[in-house]
């Protein structure tokens, strides 16, 4: 049966008509992926400038922050040490005036107040800049860390490196440190917790530090928000300095409940680069 | 499931045509509420709510003064046009929007891409439909819309494997086999 001739005209105008509609339709979708993908692309781009731009203010601010603490530490080991030494002397040519038990009672009294002020400026200065971490590396300052801590009789701390042997580079070492010593000040100051154990291991690519401790601590969404807030100056070091490090941190809690544990994974870094 | 409907369950012609123009409406309302749930811009997703109601007396309306047919040309046209002008919509603020991965790897996306298809491609076909209701084309006037709809029906099917991306894990990725929790803090004693 043979189709009227407006019956295929029809058919032709439908036909041409929908392929010509399906080719539009095709167009607009391709043309939609494609730019969404160019736009992609850019933000990318865009984002990893950012990211680059934002490494760099964080190096160079945790940097100067580190330059400053040398100095601080070098300015109080090297003039605030001997001016207080010279000051005792002083002191003792000013009591002469005094009756002998006054000036005896005195001398000692000032002799063991410029005794403590002299270590306790060794002392800043060494929390400062831990020489050992300078001198002997990331491994000997924390557990020379952990047993001064231990020693102080507050809490039970131990740390334990498995494989050190791939020491990573002194940047690293000191930013890894000052994390440690903020989570480990933080575990004294707020969690109550009896005892802290720091375990160090590594893999070819990356080096794992893990502190755990059996007090009050936080989990990964706290850590998260307590960061973003403004008063949280500790945890948004914590936060900067991993960044800068390349690394990341997890706040976790024990499947049984009885411990918190946080781990950092460092990625090494080959030696020059 | 219509040509069944059809068949064996209406017997006479006019429920047949009156649920058929419950079901377009009804798949008006569902496709725009798609559209709807997809876009940011509240403006369009008010043009989009606010057309649903107007849609439907239109039908109605079309259907109370047109001679009942089984599909009414009119209000299908009415119908693909406004879908087709709400797809337009989404595809125009996905690429206005930046998203971190590509709208290909989104469900939502290849449904909106099946949906857009069908309605582009069987657009000519809705217009000569009422031609079509007294019978003067050809049955191959009909392998445009099968052809659009197996279109449609293949993309809707290939949604179902797109993999939308999903956050990325905080988990750090440590070996089983590391040691870092040979420690037991019941067993735990500070190192000499």
């Amino acid at each position: 049966m043979q189709a009227s001739p407006e019956a295929s005209n029809g058919a032709n105008v439908i036909l041409f008509g929908s392929v010509g509609m399906g080719i539009l339709a095709v167009c607009i979708i391709i043309f939609a992926i494609l730019h969404q993908r160019k736009v992609i692309r850019y933000h990318l781009q865009l984002k990893k400038l950012e990211a680059e731009k934002q490494q760099i203010y964080l190096e160079a601010s945790v940097r100067f922050q580190e330059e400053e603490r040398q100095r601080i530490a070098a300015d109080l080991h090297d003039d605030a040490g001997p001016l207080l030494a010279t000051a005792r002397l002083y002191l003792n040519e000013n009591l002469v005036n005094l009756d002998k038990a006054t000036q005896l009672q005195n001398i000692f009294s000032a002799k063991q107040i410029i005794d403590d002020s002299i270590l306790l400026i060794r002392n800043i200065s060494h929390s400062l800049m831990p020489p050992t971490l300078k001198n002997f590396g990331l491994e000997s300052a924390t557990v020379d860390l952990f047993q001064k801590i231990s020693g102080s009789g507050v809490i039970n701390a131990s740390a334990r490196f498995h494989d050190y042997r791939e020491r990573l580079k002194e940047e690293q070492e000191m930013l890894v440190f000052r994390v440690i010593q903020e989570i480990v000040n933080n575990i004294i100051k707020h969690s109550n917790s009896a005892f802290i154990h720091l375990t160090q291991n590594a893999t070819p690519a990356n080096s794992y530090i893990r502190i755990h401790h059996d007090g009050k601590g936080i989990v990964q969404t706290e850590f998260d928000r307590l960061s973003q807030v403004a008063n949280g100056l500790g945890l948004k070091n914590i936060a900067s300095r991993i960044k800068v490090l390349n690394g990341r941190i997890l706040f976790e809690i024990d499947s049984s409940h009885t411990y918190y544990k946080v781990t950092i994974e460092i990625p090494k870094e080959p030696i020059g680069s | 499931m219509l040509s069944y409907l059809r068949s064996k369950a209406f017997t006479s012609e006019l429920p047949y045509i009156i649920f058929f123009r419950i079901f377009q409406i009804f798949e008006f309302t569902i496709i725009a509420l798609f559209i709807h749930s997809l876009l940011v811009s509240k403006k369009l997703k008010k043009i989009i709510l606010f057309s649903i109601i107007p849609f439907a007396l239109f039908s109605i309306l079309m259907f109370w003064i047109r001679p009942k047919q089984y599909i009414d040309s009119i209000p299908a046209i009415v119908e693909a046009l406004l879908l087709i002008i709400f797809f337009i919509f989404y595809f125009y603020e996905k690429i206005k929007t930046v998203y971190q991965y590509p709208l290909t790897q989104t469900i939502s996306f290849w449904i909106s891409v099946a949906f857009f298809m069908y309605f582009t491609g069987n657009f000519f076909f809705f217009i000569f439909i009422d031609t079509d209701a007294q019978g003067k084309f050809p049955k191959e006037y009909f392998v445009v819309y099968a052809f659009f709809t197996l279109i449609k029906n293949i993309i809707l099917c290939l949604a179902l494997f797109a993999k939308e991306p999903t956050q990325e894990s905080q988990e750090l990725q440590i070996p089983d086999d590391l040691n870092l929790d040979d420690f037991l803090p019941e067993n735990h004693k500070p190192e000499s």
